[in-house]
């Protein structure tokens, strides 16, 4: 497996052979965090497009200080974030206020049994804007106070969605399990 | 609880840490596609290398053009050319190659040898940038003739003048800026200036009440000036990047607002301040006991537990002092310029643009009182910090080598508030900079 700074630099360079590697690298891990910020295939394929055009075009601003894959990530998790924030209009807010008040607190804890594809299918299920605080939160680590600046809204906002967005994921998670279970015992 | 909720994160935190998924085929074309479209080049790489072409290609031509005025016009120098035509104080050396041709044309020529040494004596100093004086000898113009007339080729005109030749005119053209650009010039990248400019200042209004927005129409900005020390450094032969140090000062006249003095007796308050006067630069507390602030035109934008219900300054006869309070800040600025050189000339024209940091040196809050400050309060709430920006054109008259004019009309925002209140104070300023500058 070819270095990574030499497909860095033969990427630089304009090399195509070397710019299609180091995609065919990372395109799995980054396509799948494009899904887990999406609500549709299309809408990952544009963020994967969008982020991977900027990864090439920004090659040069890498330092290789810090983790490669990393900084890729952070490339793609914000033009998520820019898509999200384009698209923010058009999300209603009936449909969040909506499950909000069918939320109850989930009847299980048990989280056996459960892929990731399950766990990527439960979480992109979430409405657009609980996915992406508990994405942010969650799985990036960023804190509310960075989240209120990122998405525009107030770090009570923040963590009240945060909460829903835990509330429903425990409430889908249970039901996948217990689906599992059924299919399992047949 | 919450325990169960910070599980959720981790049970997909870890379930989704090295997911992969493989992304459809036609995307990789796609990206290929758009991150190997050619992309413009910058026009300033252009517009550099079409400028030395240019230079190349005048030097060239000039270059050129002297080589063939000397070769082509041999004939006419050494017929009108006379010794007293030539004074080596004032002229300048004929660089050494042209000097030569200039040298063994003359000797390879069948003229006589006085001609040769009265045209171009060996190592004299040649003047080729004025006109030649009109020859009158006409013993060696009849020599000049008949040599020519046996060159083969040359027809001897039918009324020809042995008596006088028509006298010519060189070429206009300076050996000597060609002798200074031959040597290599010392780079000066390092300038330090001194500027100084009336400053206008106004703003944006950001009211976010009524209020606020009365506030802001009546406050009245003053012209105020900057002035400083500044340091340049030439990055290339068109960007320089300068900092330095300025002193700047802004006011506004605040007008409607009563001022009285002799307060002091009547204040019982604990409080530091008995008034809170609202402006579009903040909110003024009175730091001194003996003033009494009250608004005629707009009650509200003074606060106090003195209302004119509760106490009435002129039963109380108090002495009035003014009906206009004016507040004055000052800052010292920390600036970073970027100046980008559009016109390389005798007057250069650059543009400017760059951002400065603001730091708050003095706040105070006053009145006239028979021509001298009678102190009211400072304006609250002040950041002592502010970045702001600026853009402009500068026009640079080079005086010598080293010392060059500056004229710089300059745009500059507040990007920050002044303060934290509720106007938002975000003024702009126009102001036109002036000043010396010394290149080393």
């Amino acid at each position: 497996m070819a270095d990574i700074k030499d497909l860095i630099k033969g990427c630089l360079e304009g090399n195509r052979r070397d710019q299609e590697l180091l995609y065919r690298r990372y395109a799995g891990k980054l396509y799948a965090v494009c899904l887990q910020y999406s609500g549709n295939d299309d809408e990952a394929k544009d963020i994967l497009q969008e982020g991977f055009i900027k990864i090439f075009e920004n090659l040069h601003n890498y330092k290789f200080e810090g983790s490669f894959e990393g900084w890729m990530r952070r490339i793609t998790v914000n033009t998520a974030l820019e898509k999200y924030r384009s698209r923010n209009n058009l999300y209603k807010v009936e449909d969040i206020d909506q499950i909000a008040e069918t939320d109850s607190e989930p009847d299980t804890e048990d989280y056996s049994g459960l892929e990731a594809n399950d766990l990527l299918a439960i979480i992109r299920e979430l409405p657009p804007k609980y996915r992406m605080i508990f994405n942010l939160y969650a799985i990036e680590g960023y804190s509310h106070k960075e989240i209120s600046k990122m998405v525009n809204i107030s770090e009570g906002t923040s963590k009240s969605n945060l909460s829903r967005a835990r509330i429903i994921l425990q409430r889908r998670v249970g039901s996948y399990t217990g689906i599992k279970k059924k299919i399992a015992n047949g | 609880m919450a325990d169960s909720r910070a599980n959720i994160d981790l049970v997909f935190r870890n379930g989704l840490k090295d997911y992969e998924v493989l992304p459809p085929a036609e995307l990789w074309d796609n990206i290929h596609a758009s991150v190997n479209v050619p992309r413009k080049k910058p026009v300033f790489p252009f517009l550099k290398a079409a400028a030395a072409i240019t230079v190349v290609a005048t030097m060239s031509f000039l270059a050129y053009r002297l080589g063939v005025e000397v070769s082509t016009s041999q004939m006419n120098e050494m017929s009108v050319a006379n010794q007293e035509s030539f004074s080596p104080e004032l002229n300048p050396v004929l660089p050494s190659v042209a000097a030569s041709v200039v040298q063994r044309e003359v000797n390879d020529s069948p003229l006589n040898n006085n001609i040769a040494a009265a045209v171009i004596p060996a190592g004299r100093p040649v003047n080729l940038t004025g006109s030649v004086s009109e020859y009158t000898n006409p013993a060696l113009s009849k020599n000049l003739m008949a040599e020519s007339r046996m060159m083969p080729g040359i027809q001897e005109p039918a009324d020809i003048k042995y008596a006088k030749v028509k006298p010519v005119e060189f070429q206009s053209f300076t050996y000597q800026g060609l002798q200074d650009n031959a040597a290599v010039p010392e780079v000066q990248r390092w300038s330090v200036s001194a500027i100084a400019s009336p400053t206008y200042y106004s703003q944006f209004s950001t009211g976010s009440n009524q209020i606020a927005q009365q506030i802001m129409e009546s406050d009245q900005t003053r012209s105020s000036y900057t002035g400083g020390v500044g340091l340049a450094y030439k990055i290339s032969s068109r960007f320089s990047i300068q900092s330095g140090l300025y002193y700047s000062s802004l006011g506004q006249e605040v007008g409607g607002v009563n001022a009285y003095s002799g307060f002091q007796q009547y204040d019982n308050s604990k409080s530091d301040h008995n008034f809170e006067l609202l402006t579009a630069m903040g909110t003024v507390y009175s730091r001194n006991s003996d003033v009494f602030l009250n608004s005629s035109d707009l009650p509200a934008r003074v606060q106090t537990y003195y209302t004119t219900d509760v106490f009435d300054p002129v039963k109380a006869n108090l002495s009035y002092v003014s009906s206009t309070i004016y507040q004055d800040l000052s800052f010292l600025e920390l600036p970073i310029i970027l100046r980008y050189k559009v016109v390389d000339s005798k007057i250069d024209l650059n543009v400017i643009g760059g951002m400065s940091y603001n730091f708050l040196l003095n706040n105070s809050v006053y009145a006239v009182l028979d021509g001298g400050k009678y102190p009211v309060g400072t304006t609250e709430g002040l950041n002592t910090v502010s970045l702001s920006s600026s853009l402009g054109m500068g026009m640079e008259y080079n005086l010598t080598n080293n010392l060059s004019l500056n004229l710089e009309p300059t745009f500059r925002y507040y990007l920050n508030p002044f303060n934290s209140g509720k106007t938002g104070y975000h003024p702009y300023s126009i102001g036109v900079f002036s000043g010396i500058s010394y290149r080393f």
